[in-house]
């Protein structure tokens, strides 16, 4: 009987070298193929999408495999810390524009200059190469852009007999879009909201939120408007301006005195019918035309105070810093964000083009109403704040935009925002 | 009396709706469409628990669309895996804290316990970092091997040898029995209750783990079920439906599970409480 | 001549047996501390690895100078001294009702331990979703009997204390039934006795039942404690430490600066001090338990 367990035993010992072993085997790579490791989001449509292009792309080239993760769209960030963190890193990651200066800083990604012709990123729109760039130095290609604009749903603004404006010159200032809020929100017996004034494709961000706030800036060069010191050193000045300080009041009046705004919302309100006016990028049209056919919805410029602005930008291809095949990974660059491929992308996911010659061909944007959305982009398009500290900038901002919309002093909020913001900084 | 004893009854019904209520609603949720979950939010009645279509889109579309199944499976794997490995190693490990007396014993005993003290959360960015550089990563091994090691498990297993009659033992030894036979012949057979009982503690906590499988396991064919719920609630693609019927199919086998052995799970918990 | 021989073989078997687990302990549970220890020192950026430095005791005087810090302290406290008031009052009175010999109350033991044994990120979702401000079911519920909509998660005065009734709800199950062990335990020879003396229901619970029941509560109170300083998951899940940093836990704060601020070396140091926070309050626990003797 001893010896049985003996036996047993010493084959347990034995079973954990061979683990290491096997789970070696397990991340070897197959000496005929180049393996690219590429790291993009689980979000839909998005995902189908590049799933074709990508097996179109494998199928093409026979001695490279692709092998791809995708994680939330929350997680990429950390996801691409971790995996450079423990030097096992992808060789193609997927950047969410504002972040290229942050990675480049960083080292995670390289500068593609060496690898694209003048010719070939003129294509691009200025605003996209910026974003992608950092001193000087061009570090991620751009998959797609953006803006924001307001989809409303026709139905609900008959009833009441308002007739939104189409065109940009026509667009609402901050406070006929207030009364109108106030007019379309609707609540039952107890009190309880029963359709909401507006609501937004994504909420407490920079991206969202922050545009109706510098708005308030009188013009483009105004500290509210620009919301950060030329020089990226600090927002003391910008952040805490009075003008932003008036924005960020009335932002919070919306949520909290007027309740026009929820403070906290459930997935597709406005599909579901729940709101009236929605704030939103191209995806969001895509979502409707896909899966919500019966709404009947228009498209209006985004309502400002003083200057009209959106926010843009999207996202961006790097190669690793780290990666072993930097040729192969930036050939692949170049075949997923070529003008084919770009379109069949916007076309799915009826994001506005990164490329010139792609938003010229599509029909999306020749008429109303997708038409708002490229001259938005066009007339109003403004970079988020253009940082290498935007991860942690980002976060701050929303911690303070939900805080404030959640009822917070406004004032004292600021102060301690503008500090957490300028201590960041000083990091770079 | 009988005021008093429908009064405690009230009591105690009204206790087990609160427990169960939350996940009735959920569950419930997950068998109505979209709109009708959201047109079900504004007034209380029965409707709130019950859809008025039933449906089983919700639960076709998360093995579909989401691969949910591969999720259950992995963490089926990995569930299971650490259970039985844990079982085997801790028995072990008690088996000799109990009943040889070593130079070092109780100290490392009381330091493998100590660890018990330490946040996961804590320690997650070093022990990653042990773990890759041992080559665990990204596999399943990755997800199974650094838990194996569990000093819960040996603590239950411990208190319970402590408590086997030593005549049984000493019955053995005058038959002529080694230790290893003992811990064989003796303890095992009459250890099933404990075993049991950590065997289901142990095969929870794998299957309610998410924070390790999340950092460690990049390839999301091989991801647990935590984790994937937790992707679930992504804004930019949040459906309640889907994730309503995500959170019944995750949490109804870990109920039914415990409903057969809820006997074991209770005497474990009753044994952590005992300290010898 | 025997004995020594058989003896050395025998301790020989009883290290053999505890390498498996020892050492699995040993490489994934006590050397990460050392890392962390070692790494407290260091400018740790996780992004730039190589970059890092030592900075001696910079991070742990950034943390004794650091708001922030001391607010998740002070939430963190907050929680783990209210979650013990709340937790084990009502799970003693329910073990007690689950030691009555009522028919069917095995039924209200299986509906407690359903919340335990459900994993905690189903918990926080399904509670985040009755938290809802406009749409959830406790608001449904307050406005059907026409009460007002509370905003619990989005409030800073009720955040903490909505996350702690989610908390209380699901460990219920798991302390009464430690209450219940530790009442079970209590040989009936007491109560005869007191019965004997004339005790009525009152003075039964107050000077034999609870007294009794020392041991069990200081370790309900332990485990009570070293879980609640660990709450992390429905933060990260529902309010991301905030409103207004109101859930802003010190395991949280950790997770945050190490991973979305990456400054792994402040994190690393906070951890060390959380690390000695609750190896204090362990020891401390730890000599009640001691000191009380058995009965």
């Amino acid at each position: 009987m001893k010896r049985i367990i003996c036996l047993l035993f010493l084959v347990f010992l034995f079973l954990f070298p061979l683990a290491f072993f096997a789970s070696a085997q397990q991340g070897a790579v197959s000496t005929e193929k180049v393996v690219i490791r590429v790291l993009s989001y689980t979000s839909e449509p998005t995902k189908t999408v590049q799933e074709e292009i990508f097996a179109e792309y494998d199928k093409a080239n026979e001695n490279i495999e692709l092998q791809v993760d995708r994680v939330p769209f929350n997680e990429l960030y950390r996801k691409i810390a971790i995996s450079v963190a423990s030097e096992s890193p992808y060789d193609v990651i997927y950047v969410d524009g504002p972040l290229t200066k942050n990675y480049a800083y960083n080292n995670i990604i390289i500068p593609l200059n060496e690898y694209f012709t003048e010719e070939e990123l003129s294509d691009f729109l200025p605003a996209s190469i910026n974003e992608g760039s950092f001193n000087g130095n061009i570090y991620s290609i751009p998959e797609r852009q953006s803006a924001t604009a307001i989809i409303y749903n026709k139905k609900y603004l008959e009833e009441a007999g308002i007739t939104p404006p189409s065109k940009l010159e026509d667009a609402w200032t901050m406070n006929e879009f207030l009364e109108v809020l106030k007019q379309v929100t609707q609540r039952d017996e107890n009190g309880r909201v029963t359709r909401w004034g507006l609501t937004q494709m994504s909420k407490y961000r920079v991206y969202s939120d922050y545009s109706f706030i510098r708005s308030n800036g009188s013009d483009e060069n105004h500290p509210t408007f620009l919301g950060i010191s030329p020089d990226g050193s600090t927002v003391s000045g910008y952040l805490d301006h009075p003008d932003t300080i008036e924005a960020l009041k009335f932002w919070q009046d919306l949520h909290q005195v007027y309740k026009v705004i929820p403070t906290q919302q459930s997935p597709s309100m406005f599909e579901n019918g729940l709101s009236v006016f929605y704030q939103a990028a191209g995806t969001s049209v895509g979502k409707l035309n896909k899966e919500y056919p019966d709404i009947e919805w228009g498209i209006m410029p985004q309502p400002y105070f003083k200057t009209p602005i959106v926010h843009t930008g999207s996202f961006h291809w790097g190669v690793s810093a780290k990666s072993k095949y930097k040729n192969q990974a930036v050939d692949f660059v170049k075949y997923i964000t070529n003008p084919e491929n770009a379109t069949k992308l916007h076309l799915a996911v009826q994001q506005i083009p990164a490329r010139r010659s792609v938003l010229d061909n599509v029909k999306t944007y020749e008429s109303y109403p997708m038409k708002v959305y490229k001259e938005s982009m066009k007339e109003w398009g403004e970079p988020r704040t253009q940082t290498v500290a935007f991860r942690e900038y980002e976060d701050i901002m929303l911690k303070m935009l939900k805080d404030i919309i959640l009822g917070a002093n406004v004032e004292e909020r600021v102060v301690l925002t503008v500090k957490d913001i300028n201590a960041v900084l000083s990091k770079y | 009396m009988l005021i008093r004893k429908v009064s405690l009854w009230i009591l105690i019904i009204i206790m087990m709706i609160i427990c169960v209520a939350p996940f009735a609603w959920i569950m419930g949720a997950s068998f109505k469409s979209e709109e009708e979950i959201f047109s079900s939010l504004y007034s209380i009645s029965v409707y709130t628990f019950i859809p008025k279509v039933f449906t089983l889109d919700n639960f076709v579309q998360i093995f579909k669309v989401i691969n949910f199944g591969k999720s259950i499976l992995n963490s089926l794997i990995v569930a299971v895996s650490v259970t039985v490995s844990v079982l085997f190693v801790s028995s072990l490990a008690a088996y000799s804290f109990a009943r040889i007396s070593f130079p070092g014993r109780d100290f490392i005993f009381s330091l493998l316990i100590a660890t018990l003290f330490i946040p996961f959360e804590v320690s997650m960015l070093p022990m990653y970092l042990v773990s890759k550089s041992l080559h665990l990563y990204n596999s399943y091994l990755a997800m199974i091997i650094p838990w194996i090691g569990q000093p819960f498990g040996i603590f239950l297993l411990r208190q319970f040898f402590l408590n086997i009659p030593r005549s049984l033992e000493d019955a053995a030894k005058i038959d002529g029995c080694s230790t290893l036979g003992i811990y064989w012949h003796v303890i095992l057979p009459n250890s099933k209750p404990p075993m049991i009982t950590l065997g289901l503690i142990q095969f929870l906590w794998s299957w309610n783990s998410f924070y390790w499988p999340m950092i460690i396991m990049e390839d999301p064919s091989k991801q647990v079920i935590q984790v994937a719920l937790a992707s679930l609630m992504d804004p930019e693609y949040l459906r309640w439906g889907w994730l309503f019927a995500a959170v019944t199919v995750s949490c109804s086998p870990v109920i039914i599970i415990f409903f057969i052995l809820q006997k074991y799970y209770v005497k474990g918990i009753a044994l952590t409480g005992m300290k010898a | 001549m025997r004995k020594p021989i058989l003896r050395k073989n025998k301790i020989l078997i009883a290290y053999l047996l505890i390498i498996p687990a020892a050492s699995l302990i040993f490489i994934f549970k006590i050397v990460p501390i050392f890392i962390s220890f070692r790494y407290s020192f260091y400018n740790y950026n996780i992004l730039l690895p190589m970059d890092k430095e030592i900075i001696g005791f910079a991070n742990y005087l950034n943390a004794f100078s650091d708001p922030v810090f001391y607010n998740s302290l002070k939430v963190t406290f907050l929680f783990t001294v209210l979650k013990i008031i709340f937790q084990i009052i009502p799970c003693f009175f329910i073990a007690l009702l689950l030691t009555k010999k009522i028919k069917g109350i095995g039924l209200l033991r299986s509906a407690i331990l359903i919340p335990t044994v459900t994993s905690l990120v189903v918990v926080s979702i399904i509670w985040n979703f009755m938290y809802n401000p406009h749409n959830g079911l406790f608001n449904l519920l307050l406005t059907s009997i026409k009460l007002s909509s509370q905003p619990f998660l989005t409030s800073p005065k009720q955040a903490l204390f909505s996350l702690l009734g989610m908390m209380i709800w699901k460990d219920t199950g798991f302390i009464t039934i430690l209450f219940l062990a530790g009442l079970q335990e209590i040989p009936d020879v007491f109560r005869e006795a007191a019965i004997i003396d004339g005790a009525n229901k009152f003075q039964m619970l107050f000077r034999v039942t609870i007294p009794l029941l020392k041991r069990t509560t200081l370790f309900v109170v332990m485990i009570t404690t070293i879980w609640s300083f660990q709450v992390f998951t429905p933060i990260y899940i529902s309010t991301k430490g905030g409103p207004m940093f109101s859930t802003n836990t010190l395991v949280y704060y950790i997770f945050e600066r190490g991973f979305i601020y990456m400054d792994m070396g402040y994190a690393m140091s906070l951890s060390v001090i959380l690390f000695f926070i609750i190896f204090g309050i362990g020891l401390i626990q730890r000599r009640f338990i001691r000191a009380d003797f058995e009965y």
